[in-house]
């Protein structure tokens, strides 16, 4: 009889173990018919497009690649990128995937389709963008990816950002430079991001996000802060209010941004066009530099070795970037010259 | 506060020590916001030939859109005599030059 009893509890939790089992898998079948998972997905691969070893966005021919290869992907939703050879990836181009696939979710409404990076590392980057989450070995420490780090803004959000920068991004990037010339980087940034909510998006933009992406690589003396954006860029913000300025090619008109030529007429109820010019003295004053890239745009200015002022429009790029991207460098130690610019 | 000192770092006034954008739509503490709701109410309250201090003791931030919005816009709003006789205190020389110039290019432009 015990044995018996014995038995049939035995049976009897087989059967449930069965029934659970046929439960679950009953669930996951749902689950796959309206999330259709990595596997499902491979099958609708029409095209693969192999990302080379170095993502950049600063070298013309490396960005032409990366830049063909997005624009694809988000043309086509089953083309998948291969990320399978990547080596390195810059902070700039890190930001334009992190932008890209979030214009992707957002057009989609799913990730979009990569094949994983073979290095640890590259996943790490990856990790850290939140494009993708992957289990990493966690005793492996990339000393270059350390402060790697990623905010988003969007523009239906109303954010303190100065507030945000001063609190808690500059003190935990730049700790060991004195207080004053923080200040001065910080406003030099939020400015940026400040111009970015004013004038990268239309009201009616599906995606209205911006990034503020910050980072050292390894064995350089320069910290580099970089925002970046999926608006109408430059030319389309600043020909909106300047028709005269069309004639102008993309690295010109950052330039006539730059110089603050761009303010409003009057009675507008827009900016005065000094925010940029504003930013580019403050980062000459903590001995920054700033590149900024849009359309096919290319303008640099900064500080030069002598300590003058450096400003370079340089001739029109093969790749044209969508939106603007703006790279600040600052040299992880130096001391505040006084005002530039006659200021 | 004295009458004729605006201190920044007062209670009320504290979040001023992170300047925000230009105007009101672009996010929170704009200059717009300042001078409408600060600036001009602390200048209709000074007498006409009173000078008026604004101390930016504690001024964490400074956004050159909050300062000229603010003082720029001031001028433009029809109060050049008295915002031209300002003067600034615990600031950035930077910032202060700066100031100076929004108010006389919306002076000029007057």
């Amino acid at each position: 009889m015990e044995r018996q009893a014995f038995l049939d509890k035995k049976n009897r939790k087989r059967i449930e173990r069965i029934v659970q089992e046929a439960r679950k898998r009953s669930r996951r079948r749902l689950w796959r018919k309206y999330h259709p998972d990595d596997q499902q997905k491979k099958r609708l691969i029409s095209e693969e497009i192999v990302l080379p070893q170095d993502l950049d966005i600063m070298d013309d021919d490396k960005a032409f690649e990366l830049n063909f290869a997005l624009q694809k992907a988000m043309e086509n939703s089953t083309i998948q990128l291969d990320f399978r050879n990547v080596q390195r990836i810059t902070l700039q181009a890190g930001l334009s995937l992190k932008a890209f696939s979030d214009a992707y979710i957002l057009r989609y409404h799913m990730k979009p389709l990569f094949r994983s990076p073979r290095l640890e590392k590259i996943k790490a980057v990856f990790c850290y963008l939140e494009i993708r989450e992957y289990h990493l070995n966690c005793h492996t420490h990339y000393k270059d990816l350390d402060c790697w780090h990623i905010t988003s803004f969007d523009k239906s959000k109303d954010e303190d950002i100065p507030k945000l920068l001063s609190e808690e991004i500059i003190p935990k990037c730049l700790a060991e430079r004195n207080e004053q010339e923080n200040a001065r980087i910080a406003t030099a940034i939020s400015e940026t991001l400040f111009n970015c909510r004013e004038h990268a998006y239309n009201e009616d933009s599906p995606f209205q996000k911006w990034y503020l992406g910050y980072g050292r690589y390894p064995h350089s003396d320069m910290y580099h802060f970089c925002v970046c954006d999926k608006g109408m860029g430059f030319r389309g913000s600043i020909q909106l209010r300047f028709k005269e300025k069309f004639l102008l090619d993309d690295s010109n008109i950052i330039k006539e941004a730059a110089n603050g030529r761009t303010g409003v007429r009057e009675g507008a109820e827009q900016g005065r066009g000094l925010g940029l010019k504003v930013a580019i003295q403050n980062l000459r004053n903590v001995g920054g530099m700033m590149l900024i890239l849009s359309g096919k745009g290319l303008y640099m200015a900064g500080l030069s070795e002598t300590g003058g002022s450096l400003e370079t429009a340089y001739p029109q790029r093969r790749t044209s970037l969508e939106g603007s991207l703006i790279d600040f460098s600052i040299p992880t130690s130096y001391i505040t010259r006084g005002n530039q610019d006659g200021e | 506060m004295e009458n004729n000192v605006l201190k920044i770092a007062e209670e009320e006034m504290r979040k001023y020590l992170y300047q925000g954008p230009r105007f009101k739509s672009l996010g929170p503490n704009s200059g717009e916001e300042f001078r409408d709701d600060v600036l001009l109410p602390w200048l209709k309250r000074l007498g006409p030939d009173e000078k008026g201090t604004v101390d930016f003791a504690e001024t964490k931030m400074y956004s050159p859109s909050f300062l000229e919005e603010a003082f720029g816009g001031a001028v433009r709003k029809g109060f050049g005599p008295q915002i031209s006789k300002l003067k600034f205190e615990h600031i950035d020389g930077f910032y202060a030059k700066q100031i100076t110039q929004y108010i006389n290019e919306a002076l000029k432009k007057q």
